[in-house]
């Protein structure tokens, strides 16, 4: 941390200064922690990272406390302190964090100067203050131990003076020719900054050139708007008042651009608070079970490369419902949909109809551009336009359709030797880069290649210059959300490692001086209308983290028929997929993403939405094609095809997976990216093309003759007819408002007291003789949860929050194995409905409950977990000794246990073998001050982040007033995207969460056993097509279930 | 043949009565002799600079807040930046040979090195901004500063000792003026002054997170 | 034929006849006096190293953490608690054939009962071990007991866990007094017989087994102070026997695990207790009467009798689990349904199996005298029913948990070397202890046996009438197995 310096604009972060106050690191400073460990009699938590210190506690201090009365512990204060900081008190920071090709704002929290936690920005509409896994992850990227941390010249240390000076000479002589032998290859960037300085770059050096090249791109979309429009725009869609959704392998609830956005409006769309409320439906053909698959209301599995068809015919089937589609009419008028999708289509397309200017059609990214083209034309045909969809302008317009094949022309360019310098500002390319290019050898035939990274990666190994990039938590920057949003990036901390941003590498090639802050402000004085107001503005724009009212410049745009039927006819239909013609689709990782945070232990560890595998990916097969093979789960298959090397992968067996269509995730498989990232899963670009990056048909698969251990978070899959995650389809719900309840069921006000009227929670069956003793009465504060299975998505996004905000350990692929993840709150995943083959889908995140009558307190020998006087289920863990008998008598089995000590150094190998000794320093500046680090042998749960609850009482206490109703938001609340979870004050008759408990979807899980939990589940509820009725429902539940049960 | 003395009669009562003894011993010396009474109470380090309370708070009268300046508003009371001591010192005894460690820290940016007094487990949440919110006088936990030359811990910074007073804090409490009032004594209380009722947290969760 | 005495009713000796007082004595004695046969030595070496393993384990268990064994999430406990209570279980025959069958006045009980005691106290030792190491802060395991302290904090008086740990170590206690308050007069025989000795070994003896007689002289006095305490700590442990394991059962029964929460468990767990507590005297008895020549104490009758209780109430707890599986059809909770089902039938069957076939079918044999009386038979379904009895407690404890209610969290149990370490280092533990018992102490309770010789009875003449007879005549029962 010595390497922390002030940064200028920022409060001090003298790296002593910490000291002063009860932080992490003066815990985890080995020092004091040494002098203890010999001298006096100690806490236990103190000795969190040193299992051996806790096993020699006692007899260290019997032994020894005699010599000296207390360890000298020193206290540090600011020389000259901030007066904006308040030692102790968080200070939050709006900001923006880059996903491909666009921005999310973020508000950030910092405890003197130290970023530990990203929450969404409540201001910004890409987020409007939900954050996703990727987000809630972000700091222990920035604390990454193994970023890279210097300079290196052919792998050599190095430092920035070297090369600063040795790149200016080599601007020098390439100005000669204008820069005709220079190349810059970077990623999609929406960053107005750094296209204005390539730009400049571009006057300075007329004859370089600008490659673009990222391994999940938006190419398909961006050429198709340009067909539709004439222009590339980005699609902006409005879910809230869609009535019709049609989904064409598009994951627009996780994996497309403006996801967050997006889930927002989905379902905002589906609140269900009374039967008569009106919902969406949605319809999702996608091979692979996806977040938004597993939401649909009425999804067929298509293999990605039929989809084409199945859009076509879909078409076909809206002219001859009157729908004006001008030249595609004929166009499409042969067209067949993949076979099993003809009531499919039919149905979606009497709902678009029956819902014009209502409803919404998106194709995936994955798709070609004339599917795009097409889904766009629909839209304007069933004038969706300015209703739910919307376009933006893109930041970089010169960025060409096809990334593959731009990066084909620098390879080919490189092997004419054309290239004497090429400048790679981020990504890694190396790694990503499809099989046919073999972009390492070319690289190495470069005479001077620049590689700014985060990582001393695979591509830095085939460069002449590595230089750290450094983190957008560190650097001064800006972007355009995918909404048009200008947003402003601003540093929390000084480049822990002094890495340099891609504008500040590219300002070299400009006349301006790189300065990342000069940079930036430069870009937004030249949008600021009146320079007079400059400043005002611009102080404005970076507390909010965002230009106000920028994303004005939305457009309605409609779709010119005839282009569109042009593009049509000249794609040529692909050959159907089947068992002679299988593919392969490539989709970005549900938590790496494109795998730029691949050694992010959070992201490694937090399980797939729904695959439920942690620390690999996997090759993606339906049962059917799965049998037909002769494969099981977790053997090893090779994929091959011709001009590609054959790959090697584990298969894993998932329901929903299209028949004969292998789903493939990118971002694993890393070589070079540190100790948790490196050889995890299995590495896939090579299998990719230039020619089609993210879809290939004729693949030929084999048996490798091996078998790899895939360990999943949950390996039960069905709820074996048990009333656990309850649904009903919105005619069941009309006909029974109460489909939650269970014969024998009561809901009524009961009550236990004066002024305590409390809701008898059904669920199933309650007790029907109340306990012997009276209901303990919680006058005060009441503190309660619900969680909308309605609502949530299953993205988990609240899980990774919840790691951040508690300092929730990681325990490594192994321990996983053995049941042993810590994570405190958890998305169960079934599979509803007796298809094996394409199941629908039921999350219910579970964390603990807070029973009112909790089983785990009484049994504990030593007091350590207690009810409070507000109904919260306090554990205490200085007190646990780890019986275990808590977790035991748990029916929810929330309660983790810390088996080994999964931050020291013993637990370090347990924990992800031969990964390393200690806790990297930088990882400790990560955790939360406000929560304390538990120990090896103590029991740890969701305490409702019972931290904010006392920050919030001691607030109001401060002030003397009341807590506000909705004043308090837990973790897990704060980031949920679809706003599932709601917390708050069960007596307070104005608080949210006092509304949502009567809701008559309210149920309590397992209220068979009498627990009375305070977290109330909302049921689900499903809309299918009334033509493609097929459920048999109710799901599985059996509502006999559980009747006829009296309490124990 | 008598194979031990007779004295050895009375062995299996010595045994019995010393090992009951021993067991009680046993359980009260460690209970005594760790307790935060023994161990920390009276705990008086020396100082980098023999800061003298009894002078700047006591004659001079200077105010807690005066240097403890977050003590109402965050967790932790704060203990001054060299900023403050200079505040003065630049002025007053600007070149004392007592404060050389104070003006070397304000020329090369250096953190003073305090000995910390008052420590609390760092599995407990202490806040200094609620307690003085509600009336906790500083005195009542820190004793009588304005009289000491050296910081002493004046009292057991022990579980049982916070859960006295969070079970029964009437008589802790005072006007909230007279919060950093040293002298202050509970017949001072104005006429009619209540003590509020401040049911304090005497769950888990109040301290330990 | 000549004229006999009456005995009690249905009493024969339980000895073979015309054993004399000094005969008794000397077989029993003598074990401690001679010197150890080499197999004692051989055993004694085996048992040891495995004892060393528990250290080892033990200590990698403390440097680790509890994650060194195979528990996980939702198996919290594992074979450290089945362990626990199947040592329990074990403890329980001595207590038993001491107290209640004194109490009983069941006579046979003399030639046993030692033996008995002491495995109890050993095995009572072994299952302590458990509640102490399965705690993931092992140095702060004494916030468990009620000690005054500075955070003004109390044990939870109303789990389980703290009655367990009262009523076990309660029962520890009784039972060591008992035991060793049996002993006294035996010690006293033993430092008279070292006043002949000579030497250094003579020396040792007479101080050692001096010190232990506490002083006995044998006079009326002692014996009917001796007779009231005996009585007494028999009448006290008599409900400690049952309570124990009760207790133990709480355990379980208090949660709402299903498969755990019901009310037959402390019944059920009482008769399983006296069945493995049996199986293991069984075991020890029928080696040591072996090898130290006691068939003429350690009579066929002795473990015939033994046997039909083996037999008995290996048939309750067959009974038992039968009701299980009823009360969980007729509740009609779906989840004791599955547990049960899941039990017989899930990834565990093969568990639940090896219990049955090892706990209810096996013992059947002992309806047949043959098998009752053939050493080699009970040899062998003593052994099946110790491991019938540990599968009892795994299956009750793993396949509960690793089921429960949310399908979500299933999961499976797989154990690790150190699990294993630490169970085998506990019996190398129990065998060191009781192989130094048998070396050091007289393992059949002389006094006692002396008297249920006729000699002892006064009205018996025969030994004066009949003395040649007695001594000619007759031969030991037959012993086909032998």
């Amino acid at each position: 941390m010595s390497k922390r310096k002030p940064f200028p604009t920022l409060p001090d972060t003298a790296p002593t200064a910490k000291k002063v106050w009860k932080s992490l690191e003066e815990k985890r400073d080995p020092k004091p922690a040494a002098e203890a460990a010999t001298k006096e009699f100690i806490s236990p938590i103190s000795l969190t990272r040193r299992g051996l210190l806790g096993f020699g506690a006692s007899t260290a201090a019997l032994a020894t406390s005699g010599c000296l009365r207390r360890p000298i512990e020193h206290i540090y204060p600011y020389t000259k302190a901030p007066e904006y900081v308040i030692p102790g008190v968080a200070d939050h920071y709006a900001t923006i964090l880059p996903r491909r090709g666009e921005v999310v704002g973020v508000l950030v929290e910092s405890h003197e100067g130290r970023p530990t936690k990203v929450e969404g920005n409540e201001e910004h509409p890409t987020s409007l203050g939900s954050a996703d896994v990727l987000l809630q992850a972000a700091t222990m990227d920035l604390y990454d131990a193994d970023r890279s941390t210097d300079v290196r010249e052919k792998g050599k240390k190095s430092d920035w003076a070297a090369f600063d000076k040795a790149f200016a000479a080599i601007l020098k002589t390439s100005q000669a020719d204008g820069g005709a032998r220079v190349r810059i290859l970077s990623r999609p960037s929406s960053s107005p900054t750094f296209v204005r300085l390539r730009a400049q770059a571009k006057d300075k050096y007329p004859h370089a050139r600008a490659h673009w090249f990222a391994p999940v791109a938006e190419s398909g979309s961006r050429e198709g708007s340009r067909v539709a429009f004439g222009q590339a725009v980005v699609a902006r869609y409005n879910y809230a008042f869609a009535k019709a959704i049609v989904s064409l392998d598009a994951d627009f609830l996780h994996g497309e651009q403006g996801a967050l956005h997006a889930t927002k409006g989905f379902v905002r769309g589906r609140r269900m608070d009374r039967p008569s409320d009106p919902m969406s439906r949605l319809y999702v053909a996608e091979p692979s079970l996806t977040v938004t698959g597993s939401n649909a209301d009425d999804r067929i599995r298509v293999a990605a490369s039929d989809i084409d068809s199945l859009v076509r015919a879909l078409a076909a089937e809206l002219t001859t419902r009157g729908v004006e589609l001008g030249a595609i009419k004929d166009v499409v008028a042969t067209a067949k949909p993949p076979e099993g999708s003809e009531a499919f289509v039919k149905a979606a397309a009497d709902d678009l109809v029956a819902n014009k200017g209502k409803s919404a059609v998106v194709a995936g990214r994955r798709q070609p551009s004339h599917v795009h083209a097409l889904v766009h034309a629909i839209n304007t045909a069933l004038d969706n336009v300015g209703r739910t969809t919307s376009y933006a302008p893109v930041v970089d317009v010169t960025e060409p359709a096809d990334l593959g094949a731009d990066l084909k022309a620098l390879a080919d360019d490189i092997d004419q030797n054309k290239v004497d310098v090429l400048i790679i500002l981020g990504g890694n390319p190396v790694f990503d880069a499809p099989g046919d290019i073999k972009l390492a050898e070319k690289l190495d035939k470069v005479p001077t290649t620049i590689h700014l990274a985060s990582h001393f990666d695979e591509t830095s190994e085939h460069c002449t210059w590595h230089l750290p990039l450094a983190h957008e938590l560190e650097t001064w920057g800006d972007g355009r959300a995918f909404d048009a949003t200008y947003s402003i990036q601003q540093p929390l901390i000084a480049p822990l490692h002094g890495g340099r941003s891609a504008i500040e590498i590219l300002a070299n090639l400009t006349d301006e001086a790189p300065k990342g802050h000069d940079l930036v402000r430069t870009t937004f004085r030249e949008r600021a209308a009146v320079p007079s107001r400059f400043e005002g503005a611009w102080k404005t724009a970076v507390r909010l983290g965002l230009d106000a009212g920028s994303n004005s410049v939305q457009f309605e745009a409609h779709a010119t028929l005839d282009e569109v039927a042009a593009a049509i006819t000249k794609a040529p239909l692909t050959k159907p997929i089947t068992a002679s013609n299988m593919e392969v689709t490539f989709s970005p990782c549900n938590k790496l993403h494109d795998g730029a945070s691949a050694n992010n232990p959070w992201l490694l560890e937090v399980p797939d939405p729904i695959t439920k595998i942690v620390w690999d990916n996997a090759a993606l097969l339906s049962p059917t094609t799965a049998k037909a093979l002769g494969i099981e789960s977790q053997d090893v298959i090779s994929i091959s095809r011709e001009g590609s090397p054959a790959i090697e992968v584990a298969v894993w067996i998932q329901p929903g997976q299209a028949d004969n269509s292998i789903g493939l995730s990118l971002g694993w498989g890393r070589q070079n990216v540190g100790r948790y990232g490196n050889a995890r899963g299995f590495h896939v670009s090579p299998l990719r093309s230039s020619k089609s990056m993210d879809m290939l048909d004729g693949v030929k698969v084999s048996k490798a003759g091996k078998t790899y251990k895939v360990v999943q978070t949950q390996d039960h899959d069905r709820m074996e007819g048990r009333p656990l995650a309850i649904d009903a389809t919105v005619d069941e719900y009309k006909a029974n408002p109460n489909f939650v309840l269970f014969p024998g069921d009561r809901k009524e006000e009961v009550d236990i007291g004066p002024l305590h009227r409390e809701l008898e929670r059904p669920g199933s069956v309650t007790p029907k003789t109340q306990p012997l003793w009276d209901r303990v009465k919680y006058e005060g504060h009441k503190w309660g949860m619900t969680i909308d299975l309605n609502a949530c998505t299953g993205c988990n996004a609240c899980v990774v929050a919840c790691i951040a905000e508690n300092n929730i350990a990681f325990v490594g692929k192994e321990q996983v194995f053995r049941g042993r993840e810590m994570h405190w709150i958890r998305v169960d995943r079934y599979y509803v409905g007796e298809s094996e083959e394409n199941p629908e889908v039921a999350f219910q995140p579970v964390a603990c409950v807070q029973c009112e009558e909790a089983p785990c307190e009484n049994v504990c020998p030593v007091n350590a977990t207690i009810h409070s006087e507000e109904g919260l289920n306090d554990m205490a863990y200085n007190r646990c000794i780890g019986t275990r008998y808590c977790a035991n008598n748990c029916p929810y089995k929330v309660r983790r246990f810390n088996f080994l000590e999964w931050r020291g150094p013993e637990g370090a190998q347990q924990r992800v073998q031969d990964m390393y000794q200690d806790i990297p320093e930088t990882e400790k500046m990560a955790f939360n001050p406000n929560v304390t680090v538990r120990m090896r042998g103590v029991m740890e749960k969701c305490t409702y982040c019972v931290q904010r609850i006392e920050e919030a009482k001691i607030g109001a206490r401060r002030e003397s007033r009341a807590i506000a109703p909705n004043e308090i938001k837990t973790a897990c609340q704060q980031t949920c995207p679809a706003d599932a979870i709601v917390f708050g004050d069960l007596n307070n008759p104005k608080s949210e969460v006092s509304r949502q408990n009567r809701s008559d979807r309210g149920y309590a899980l397992l209220a068979v056993l009498g627990t009375h939990p305070r977290t109330t589940h909302l049921g689900k509820i499903r809309n299918p097509s009334p033509a493609l009725r097929k459920h048999a429902k109710p799901s599985e539940v059996k509502r006999e279930g559980g009747s006829g049960e009296t309490p124990k | 043949m008598q194979i031990f003395p007779r004295v050895l009669n009375k062995l299996p009562l010595y045994g019995a009565v010393g090992g009951v003894v021993a067991l009680l011993g046993a359980i009260a010396v460690p209970w005594y002799y760790f307790s935060p009474k023994n161990l920390q109470v009276g705990y008086e380090p020396k100082q980098p600079v023999p800061y003298s309370h009894r002078l700047h708070a006591g004659q001079m009268g200077i105010d807690c807040r005066y240097c403890h300046a977050q003590v109402e508003r965050a967790a932790h009371a704060m203990i001054p930046p060299t900023q403050t001591c200079m505040g003065c010192h630049t002025l007053v005894k600007a070149d004392s040979a007592m404060l050389a460690p104070i003006r070397e820290s304000w020329e090369t940016g250096q953190p003073m090195e305090w000995v910390k007094v008052h420590k609390l487990p760092e599995h407990t949440y202490f806040n200094h901004s609620v307690h003085v919110a509600v009336g906790v006088g500083c005195a009542t936990c820190h004793g009588r500063i304005d009289q000491m030359d050296v910081v002493r811990l004046d009292q057991p910074i022990a579980m049982q000792w916070c859960l006295e007073c969070h079970r029964n804090a009437t008589p802790n409490l005072r006007p909230k003026d007279q919060v950093t009032n040293m002298s202050y004594t509970a017949d001072k209380a104005p006429a009619g002054w209540k003590a509020p009722d401040v049911h304090p947290p005497t769950n888990c969760s109040g301290c330990h997170r | 034929m000549s004229y006999r005495p009456i005995k009690e009713i249905g009493e024969v000796y339980l000895t073979d006849e015309g054993m004399t007082f000094h005969e008794v004595s000397d077989t029993v004695c003598g074990v401690t006096e001679r010197k150890a046969p080499r197999n004692w030595w051989i055993a004694f070496f085996i048992a040891a190293s495995f004892t060393g393993v528990l250290g080892a384990a033990i200590g990698y268990l403390f440097w680790q953490g509890v994650g060194v064994w195979g528990n996980n999430a939702p198996v919290y406990w594992a074979w450290d608690i089945t362990n626990f209570v199947w040592w329990i279980g074990i403890g329980h025959a001595g207590t038993l054939i001491s107290a209640v069958l004194f109490i009983f006045r069941q006579k046979w009980r003399t030639a046993i009962n030692r033996a008995a005691e002491a495995m109890t106290i050993f095995a009572v030792i072994c299952a302590l071990m458990f509640p102490g190491i399965h705690v993931g802060r092992v140095w702060f395991a004494y916030y468990m007991f009620p000690i005054p302290n500075q955070m003004a904090l109390w044990p939870n008086f109303k789990s389980p866990l703290i009655w367990d740990l009262f009523a076990v170590s309660t029962y520890f206690t009784v039972s060591l007094l008992f035991w060793y308050s049996g002993l006294i007069p035996d010690f006293a025989l033993m430092r008279d017989r070292a006043m002949g000795m000579t030497g250094r070994q003579g020396k040792i003896r007479r101080m050692v087994y001096g010190a232990l007689a506490l002083g006995w002289r044998g006079s009326n006095r002692h014996w009917q102070h001796y007779e009231r305490m005996y009585l007494i700590l028999a009448a006290l442990s008599t409900p400690l026997v049952l309570s124990v394991h009760s207790v133990v059962s709480f355990d379980f029964a208090t949660s709402v695990v299903p498969g755990w929460h019901t009310t037959i468990f402390p019944p059920y767990f009482v008769a399983g207790a006296i069945f493995s507590g049996f199986a293991m005297v069984m075991t020890l008895m029928i080696i040591t009467r072996a090898v130290y020549g006691m068939k003429s104490i350690i009579t066929i009758r002795h473990l015939e009798l033994m046997n039909k209780i083996i037999m008995l109430t290996g048939s309750l707890v067959g009974y038992a689990y039968a009701m299980e599986f009823f009360i969980a059809a007729y509740s009609g909770n779906e989840y004791e349904r599955y547990v049960f089902m899941n039990r017989a039938f899930g990834p565990y069957k093969w568990a639940y199996w090896t219990m049955i076939t090892c706990n209810v079918v096996v013992p059947q044999v002992f309806w047949v005298k043959r098998m009752r009386t053939s050493i080699p038979v009970m040899f062998a379904v003593s052994i099946l029913v110790n491991i019938g009895m540990w599968f009892e407690r795994f299956v009750i404890i793993v396949t509960s948990l690793h089921r429960d209610f949310l399908p979500s969290s299933w999961g499976y149990y797989r154990p690790t070397l150190v699990d294993m370490g630490i169970y085998s280092g506990t019996l190398g533990f129990f065998f060191t202890c009781f192989l130094l018992f048998i070396r050091w102490v007289p393992m059949v309770a002389i006094a006692e046996v002396k008297g249920v010789l006729p000699q002892a009875d006064p009205h018996d003449a025969s030994v004066h009438e009949e003395e040649e007879e007695s001594h000619g005549g007759h031969e030991p029962e037959p012993e086909a197995a032998e």
